[in-house]
């Protein structure tokens, strides 16, 4: 009895380790390859299942897929409501579950689905991710799954936060391609370009395409289409106070004005003071006495356009 | 209709130019429209506090006239005279330095001497100009300054209204003399070609700034094809190489020298097709024109094998309209820039695409602006609050509830130029109302400039410094009311 429990185990083992070798076995596929015993075989598959160190992928015809080791012993240790729980989240892919849609699926108590995606969590099998789209909802999903692009806001997101530092640095590596290069640049340049320079992510050629669409919007490029109707970027030329054009640097052109009398970049605080609707002359809040006009009166150099009162709108 | 700003910064320039009296006649023509002279004094006595006389009433209407501050006429043919107050000519005294800036630099200091006196004396006779300007220039030479000016219209004849007055009376007393008298011509500043002349420079700015020098003298030499016409109206015409480069050698005479004057041609042609491809202003075309009987003799006479009778000429034009539209755009980004920073720039260049502009939502924008959601969402509220950006609602249900609607934003440009105007005409009266603050403040020492302490003297340095801060805040202002009115 104990020589065939020990054949047994030995057979058990044999077959989870050939369909661990493969992506997925049909019950052919075992036929083949020595189990021809039908009743042996299922019986085999089937103590298998119950140790969770096989997955099926297909009931008609039975198609299924070794499970790993290490996870086949964590899912050993989940109740029948964890599993559930678990089988859930499995389900909604790369999508994730939210607790409520938990909740309805399985038709468990709150507090149930929360202790149990707790422990889930805890094993490492499943994880946490925040939804982009609804910034209070966290979705769950399998450990091992990268979140889709709805859930995880795709390349610009880290975290669920919007990436503004990583955004930054591609903007500036096109600005100082096309400052390097004169010529018109086509995306494929940019991309080639960025993608000598690493970081957090690999952009693709489209994501480079947005990433100009906002330098086009901030008036720094624009864009032509050539003749074969692709698009070229060409960086906008700085003006003499290195801005696109500021109409309040100066009044008349260079060749009117004396050498060094060019004056330099100039904002009014009161074109976005705050307290525009409550200043009135000899009011409690008066031009005479206001602190934002003061501060920028007593700028040293007027050029200095970096040192301007700052407000909050 | 003015709005209440336009017409406060217009009585306030009154007020300090010509007093409190002008200031209520001002504020009171512009306020309630064209009057009769008893109801202007029936609206002044009404709202001023301290009695305003008969005669002081009559002498601020004639330092009006005089300045061209409100006109008149007589709508029913009867002698009862409607007055009307002109907001355009009085908030333009705000330009009078950017003006006088302008004439010096192009045409030298005498020529803005004269402008000078021109301004300050609203209308001023032949012989009074050229004997106040008589310590600048000796008397030939400045009648044929005054000609030249009066030919580049920076000054226009005028009749004087007295002497009309006076004509009118005469007739009416004896019709048999009126023969024989004569109006004396008096002169004042062109107000529209002043204008036109600085939204000139502005162009050659952005020319200056967005291609390069030689190419804005270009372009200072193909604005000078455009001018307005008898109705005030600005005019382009339809320029060739030969007169371009006529007109650049009259302009620019340093070019022309020691050079192949072929190749200065050929230079200045390079320079317009290139700007013809960098600004939107700028059209060429090839013109089929007839040869003249003695160009085509000379053509035959170097060519005799040509056949036709036709070339095609090269000419070139500044699209006025869209010069306007280009200067307008560059402005209100500056203003947003300024305002709002690159992010709300760039939003707003983004609702302005497409033609018709589109109305978007704000994940739509934050995405394609690449903006994080709560910086995004201070940014558009602080827009739709300022009036920069306009918001509709559409409901998901019949119901129209409000939690359940998409809400869209949109640019309305017109909206947007009316807050703007606004916005600067505020920002220009507290800028006034500021520099008269500081003006106090530093007159003491002013006053006594001679005999100042150490400690003194920097006061007062630093504050000609703030004043002078002050007075071209005013100008830099002032260019966003010019590029608003552009006159298309």
């Amino acid at each position: 009895m104990a020589s065939m429990a020990l054949v047994q185990v030995q057979n058990l083992e044999e077959m989870y380790n050939y369909i661990a070798e493969r992506p997925q076995v049909t019950m052919e596929d075992l036929e083949r390859a020595g189990w021809p015993d039908k009743t042996l075989r299922t019986n085999m598959a089937n103590q298998l299942l119950t140790q969770n160190r096989l997955e099926i992928l297909q009931a008609q015809p039975l198609i299924v897929r070794a499970v790993d080791k290490i996870l086949a012993e964590k899912l050993c240790r989940l109740d029948p409501q964890m599993r559930q729980v678990y089988q859930q989240i499995e389900k909604a892919g790369d999508k994730g579950a939210w607790s409520k849609s938990l909740k309805d699926q399985t038709k468990l108590q709150q507090h149930t689905i929360t202790k149990a995606t707790k422990e889930l969590i805890k094993l490492q099998l499943i994880k946490e991710v925040k939804s982009v789209h609804n910034r209070n909802r966290k979705v769950f999903m399998l450990y091992d799954l990268e979140p889709s692009k709805e859930v995880s806001g795709g390349t610009w997101y880290k975290d669920g936060e919007f990436n503004s530092s990583y955004v930054e640095t591609l903007r500036e590596h096109c600005l100082a391609f096309l400052a390097q290069h004169p010529r018109p640049a086509t995306q494929a340049d940019l991309h080639r370009y960025v993608m000598q320079h690493p970081g957090p992510q690999i952009p693709t050629e489209e994501d480079i395409l947005s990433i100009m669409k906002t330098l086009e919007l901030d008036e720094d490029v624009t864009s032509v289409r050539t003749a074969s109707g692709q698009k070229v970027f060409v960086k906008r030329r700085a003006g003499h106070f290195q801005r696109p054009f500021d109409i309040f640097a100066a009044r008349l052109p260079r060749f009117l004005q004396p050498a060094g009398e060019m004056e330099g970049s100039m904002v009014v605080p009161c074109l976005c003071c705050p307290l525009r609707n409550e200043c009135k002359a000899g009011g409690r809040v008066c031009p005479e006495k206001c602190e934002y006009l003061t501060r920028w009166l007593q700028r040293e150099e007027v050029s200095a356009a970096s040192e301007d009162v700052t407000m909050d709108w | 209709m003015d709005s209440e700003s336009a017409i406060r910064v217009a009585a306030d320039i009154l007020e300090e130019q010509f007093g409190p009296v002008v200031a209520r006649v001002g504020h009171v023509l512009l306020q309630r429209g064209p009057l009769r002279f008893q109801e202007i004094l029936f609206y002044v006595q009404e709202t001023q506090q301290e009695a305003v006389e008969f005669p002081a009433l009559r002498n601020a209407m004639l330092v009006m006239l005089q300045h061209s501050l409100v006109s008149y006429q007589s709508p029913d043919e009867s002698y009862l005279q409607v007055y009307k107050a002109e907001s355009d000519e009085i908030l333009a005294r705000l330009r009078f330095p950017q003006y006088l800036e302008y004439v010096a630099a192009a045409k030298g200091e005498e020529a803005a001497e004269m402008l000078l006196l021109t301004l300050k004396y609203g209308r001023i006779s032949k012989a009074r100009l050229l004997k106040e300007a008589e310590a600048e220039m000796p008397p030939p030479e400045l009648e044929k300054l005054l000609q030249q000016l009066v030919k580049e219209r920076i000054l226009r004849p005028d009749f004087d209204p007295r002497a009309e007055e006076a004509r009118k009376r005469r007739r009416l007393e004896d019709s048999q003399d009126s023969k024989a008298e004569t109006t004396e011509v008096v002169y004042r500043y062109d107000r529209v070609n002043l204008n036109l002349c600085i939204c000139k420079n502005l162009l050659c700015r952005i020319v200056e700034e967005q291609v390069d020098e030689l190419a804005a003298q270009v372009m200072m030499t193909m604005l000078t094809s455009v001018g307005p016409d008898s109705n005030e109206r600005v005019m382009a015409n339809w320029v060739s190489i030969e007169s371009i480069h006529e007109r650049h050698l009259g302009l620019f005479p340093n070019s022309g020298r020691e050079r192949d004057p072929h190749r200065l041609r050929e230079k200045l042609r390079s320079k317009l097709d290139l700007l013809v491809n960098k600004v939107e202003f700028l059209r060429h075309r090839r013109q089929a024109t007839p040869l003249n009987e003695f160009t085509r003799l000379a053509d035959l006479a170097a060519r005799p094998a040509r056949d036709g009778h036709e070339e095609l000429r090269s000419e070139w034009i500044v699209d006025w309209a869209k010069a306007g539209d280009c200067l307008r755009s560059l402005t209100m980004s500056q203003l947003i820039r300024d305002r709002f920073g690159q992010v709300g720039l760039r939003i707003f260049n983004l609702l302005q695409e497409g033609d018709p502009p589109q109305k978007l939502e704000e994940n739509h924008i934050f995405n394609i602006c690449m903006i994080p959601l709560q910086e995004g969402r201070e940014i558009l509220q602080s827009m739709v609050k300022h009036s920069v950006l306009n918001l509709q609602q559409v409901a998901r249900n019949s119901d129209g509830a409000v939690a359940n609607s998409l809400w869209l934003y949109y640019v309305d440009m017109r909206r947007v130029w009316a807050s703007t105007e606004e916005l600067v005409l505020d920002a220009l009266l507290n800028l006034r109302t500021r520099f008269r603050s500081e003006n106090a403040r530093i007159m003491p020492l002013e006053s006594r400039a001679q005999s100042l302490t150490a400690k003194e003297r920097l006061l007062l340095k630093e504050g000609r410094r703030v004043e002078d801060l002050l007075e071209r805040g005013f100008l830099v202002l002032d260019s966003v009311l010019l590029a608003a009115k552009w006159n298309g």
